[in-house]
């Protein structure tokens, strides 16, 4: 039995060793290729003529891949498989709809408009109509030309009754939608009721169709855009992604057909589609006939990533790009640690994550209150030490790459440096002068204690988290975290509005207006302006940028109402990071910033894969 | 025999109604519907409301139960919001890439581990059984993402000799022995990591289950009467010993298609499982009933073929 007992014992520590020895699976990249970390460091610098020599540290890893020659593997996360301009609703699935569909302009990397298939175009005195002069060499891929008949039925589509994707609110924007859907007109009246709202979403019976008003053909190659409303922010919404009429051919009142295509979308775009394996990627081929000319590169596949494996996946050679890589410094460790076959792409990202203060909290109503708050986080500190030098605090709602953010509108800003002195200053003042046992201030009805909604499966709001409780205790704030799962808490925090404190991010498109998020038309449920911020000053601020389309002017107004919105402070913004690409040494010309993607054909045409 | 069946089936009809409201009602209270605003900063309160009301999800939840039952029961399971599909055009593919998977672990898992368990447990206590005992607890307690990872690493990472993740080569457009080659590859490492796992749990049911049986009077009777040891073991104490197994067999049947979610995860492997649990995330209503009524059928379905089972290894078990 003793023996017996001995053999047990031996084979349980035999087995504890084998698992002890491979403990770092979870960072399964940490060593580069043959082990030559330290003299593959340094030696080549990232971008430099790779091109001549091969890598002095060895093959690289891409090269060996079957197809490599012709084919860019691309790694992001997973498509839906929508792959319709009107309907697709993940970003991943919209990269697919860029890469086989064209716009009427693209953008530079300024974030300015460029002609693209429109090659001009121009806005009436009233600034209500804008009239696009279209190409005429744009070919849809089975040879079609590309013409304003299509640009038209794009939009139509959009507002045929029988639409239900998520961008209607683009052509509720345009003359006429409301008739042509035939029904009362429901987006006029803010307080909308219940059953206003039913009754003008019923379907209409589908037959005659009426006209359809919003978009009009000039002639084959000229195009009009109606609007309801003079505003800076229209001429973005012409750019949804064009869809030949005559392959997408729907009848009035039923846009069923047109959604059975998701699979085999036809664009007049660099790509075309090829193969979908659901799950695991979605393979193209270059369109020859590009109206700019044929991408260099003939096969591009989009491969899905797994986060946990995705970097010792690139090292191996799977993939020639990895389209966003986690912003970590163990990420970037790794990353670093393939310089020389890779390099490691970052810049900011249009976007920043905030803490949402609800203005209707009688506490929170207070400015002091929420400036206190912020006086009382060390942002600086959180966000170095999170990022490590990958972030950084931002003190407004804009971003910096954006236009709107200038060097007069930083020097403006109050930019709440961590002093915890003031910030129990400021709530002293406030009247929150009582402080009971457990050391929570108090004003003698309110006590300042929040409850305080995030979501789980993210590093940065559980230490978000836990150091607001420490840093908000010292100024007499308790907080009561509840983590949960992130689509619960956007019902929880938009819908039903039953929030004190809550933490999200942004993503920010090129027009900067701050409309959808902090005018106080925005308040209510399903609206965006959570927190419920009411200014005059600054709803007056926000209409007056859009209403004019100088952007010098718009630049001054905004940063009238960024001094505003800073000193108000609804939101308090905790970081605003880089987006982080990797890329291997073969491909040439991914110069992506900002406002460029790899699928803006600036980028897209003149990549290029080298020996 | 067939009136038992015809009458277990009829039972099941009940059941599933009951089952089916029960998932309704959990996935409808479940907050948030995905068509909350804060996704889209341009969205409109009117765009929002018009998809809602496009898919019901304004009516009250019992009048929604009771129209996605009429659908269901003729066979339409409604749309998916995330891919925009039919749920019938979407499910099967997924659903057939699980069961490859699963179907070689099941085979792998119940032609190994039962001759491991009869000789274990014949063999009490010697170093065989000390191993498999040790093996089980080490299999059972290990993480499939964990020990996923772990295989990735050595046989992907280091030595390179299978792909890290998928279920075909990206690009290759195989077919035939090819195809057939190139998917064995890419299913090697998942169908390893779960056969280890469900290998630990069979072991131990089939080893318990014959102690007991090998210790009863009859076994030794039969060896007293002089019969061998291998007729003893596997024809009279193994048949009885089918029967805990039997009940694994059976309740193993939803498992071939339900797919492991966090082993597809870590090998986006494009199965079922992983499809189940993105669409509670993304709230993609018809597709988790769907998912969900189909599971709880099989499930039945697995308990039936046990207890038919049951009657066809024990003859003390009647079902008239």
């Amino acid at each position: 039995m003793n023996r017996k007992l001995m053999v047990v014992l031996a084979l349980v520590l035999a087995l504890t060793f084998v698992l002890a020895a491979c403990q770092p699976a979870d960072k399964p990249a940490t060593e580069a290729p043959g082990g030559t970390t330290e003299a593959g460091g340094a030696t080549e610098a990232p971008g430099g003529d790779a091109t001549e020599a091969p890598p002095a540290t060895g093959d690289n890893p891409a090269k060996a891949r079957a197809n490599a020659d012709n084919t860019i593997v691309v790694g992001m996360a997973a498509t839906k498989g929508v792959f319709n301009p009107i309907y697709y609703s993940t970003a991943y699935d919209g990269y697919v709809v860029e890469l086989v569909f064209d716009t009427l302009f693209s953008n530079d990397d300024k974030g300015e408009y460029t002609p693209n298939v429109a090659k001009s175009w121009d806005i009436s005195d009233d600034n209500l109509n804008i009239t696009f002069h279209l190409r005429d060499d744009v070919k849809f891929s089975d040879g079609t030309p590309l013409t304003a008949k299509d640009v038209v039925f794009t939009y139509q589509a959009m507002a045929d009754p029988s639409y239900t994707g998520r961008y209607s609110y683009i052509v509720d924007k345009l003359v006429g939608t409301d008739e042509y859907r035939g029904g009362a007109a429901a987006t006029e009246a803010p307080e909308t009721t219940e059953e206003a709202t039913e009754e003008a979403t019923e379907p209409a019976p589908a037959g005659e169709a009426p006209e359809f008003k919003g978009v009009t053909m000039e002639d084959d190659y000229t195009v009009t855009f109606h609007f309801k409303e003079a505003n800076a922010t229209n001429f973005g919404d012409c750019g949804m992604s064009i869809m030949p009429s005559h392959y997408y051919a729907y009848e009035y009142g039923d846009v069923t057909p047109l959604t059975q295509l998701d699979d085999k979308p036809m664009g007049s775009g660099a790509y075309m589609l090829t193969e979908i394996a659901p799950e695991e990627y979605v393979a193209l081929k270059a369109n020859a006939d590009y109206f700019l000319g044929a991408p260099k590169i003939e096969n591009m596949i989009l491969r899905f990533t797994q986060k946990d494996t995705v970097l010792a996946s690139f090292q191996s050679g799977d993939f020639d790009a990895l389209d966003s890589l986690e912003n970590s410094p163990e990420n970037r460790e790794v990353a670093e640690g393939m310089s020389s076959f890779a390099e490691l792409i970052r810049y900011d990202n249009n976007g920043y994550a905030y803490i949402g203060l609800n203005m209707t909290n009688p506490s929170l109503a207070k400015k002091e209150v929420r400036q206190a708050l912020a006086y009382g986080f060390d942002r600086q500190a959180f966000v170095e030490d999170f990022f490590e030098g990958a972030a950084v605090v931002p003190n407004v709602p804009f971003a910096r790459v954006s236009w709107v953010y200038t060097d007069e509108m930083e020097e403006a800003l109050n930019k709440y440096e961590y002093n915890p002195e003031k910030a129990i200053q400021l709530l002293e003042e406030a009247g929150y002068t009582e402080v009971d046992a457990e050391g929570i201030r108090s004003d003698g009805t309110n006590k300042l204690e929040f409850g305080f909604e995030t979501y789980s499966d993210t590093a940065w709001t559980e230490q978000l988290v836990s150091i607001l409780t420490e840093e908000w205790k010292a100024i007499g704030v308790k907080i009561n975290e509840n983590f949960q799962e992130f689509n619960g808490m956007t019902t929880k925090v938009y819908t039903d509005r039953d929030f004190d404190m809550y933490t999200m991010a942004w993503s920010l498109v090129i027009d900067p207006s701050p409309r959808g998020i902090f005018h106080s038309e925005n308040i209510g449920p399903d609206k965006n302006n959570s927190v419920q911020f009411n200014n005059a000053e600054s709803d007056r601020l926000i209409e007056a940028a859009e209403a004019t389309f100088d952007q010098a002017e718009r630049q001054k107004l905004y940063k009238d109402w960024g001094v505003i919105w800073n000193d108000e402070l609804p939101y308090i913004p905790v970081y605003m990071r880089e987006n982080w690409q990797l890329v291997n040494n073969r491909v040439k010309g991914w110069d992506t910033s900002p406002y460029v993607s790899w699928r803006n054909s600036d980028v897209l045409l003149n990549l290029e894969l080298v020996d | 025999m067939t009136k038992y069946i015809l009458r277990r089936l009829l039972h099941m009809i009940p059941v599933m109604l009951i089952i089916s409201m029960v998932i309704f009602g959990i996935v409808k209270m479940t907050p948030g519907d995905g068509f909350g605003a804060g996704v889209d900063p341009r969205a409109t309160k009117e765009s929002i409301e018009r998809q809602r009301e496009a898919l019901g999800l304004n009516d009250p939840i019992p009048i929604q139960y009771a129209k996605w039952l009429s659908r269901m029961v003729k066979g339409d399971f409604g749309m998916s919001t995330a891919y925009r599909k039919p749920v019938e055009q979407i499910v099967p593919e997924r659903l057939w890439n699980s069961f490859i998977l699963n179907i070689v672990v099941y085979l792998a898992a119940f032609l190994i581990s039962i001759p491991i368990g009869i000789v274990s447990a014949v063999k009490q206590y010697s170093v065989f059984d000390s191993f498999w005992t040790v093996f089980s607890i080490v299999g059972i307690s290990m993480p499939s993402f964990f020990f996923g990872l772990l295989l990735i690493y050595v046989f992907a990472a280091k030595l390179k000799w299978l792909p890290f993740s998928g279920k075909q080569t990206p690009g290759l457009n195989a077919e035939g022995m090819q195809a057939f080659l190139d998917v064995g590859k890419h299913l090697l490492l998942p169908a390893l990591v779960l056969t280890l796992g469900s290998l630990a749990s069979t072991v131990r049911y089939t080893r318990t289950s014959m102690l007991e049986v090998i210790k009863q009077d009859y076994v030794r009777t039969a060896r007293s009467k002089g019969l061998s040891e291998r007729v003893v073991v596997y024809k009279h104490a193994f048949r009885n010993a089918l029967i805990p197994i039997i009940t694994l067999i059976g309740a193993s049947i939803p498992g071939l298609f339900s797919g492991a979610a966090i082993l597809e995860r870590t090998f986006l492997w494009p199965g079922i499982g992983n499809m189940l649990v993105q669409a509670v995330f993304d709230r993609d209503y018809n597709l988790v009933m769907a998912l969900n009524v189909f599971f709880a059928f099989l499930t039945l379905l697995g308990n039936l073929f046990a207890d038919i089972g049951y009657a066809i290894v024990d003859p003390r078990v009647k079902v008239d």
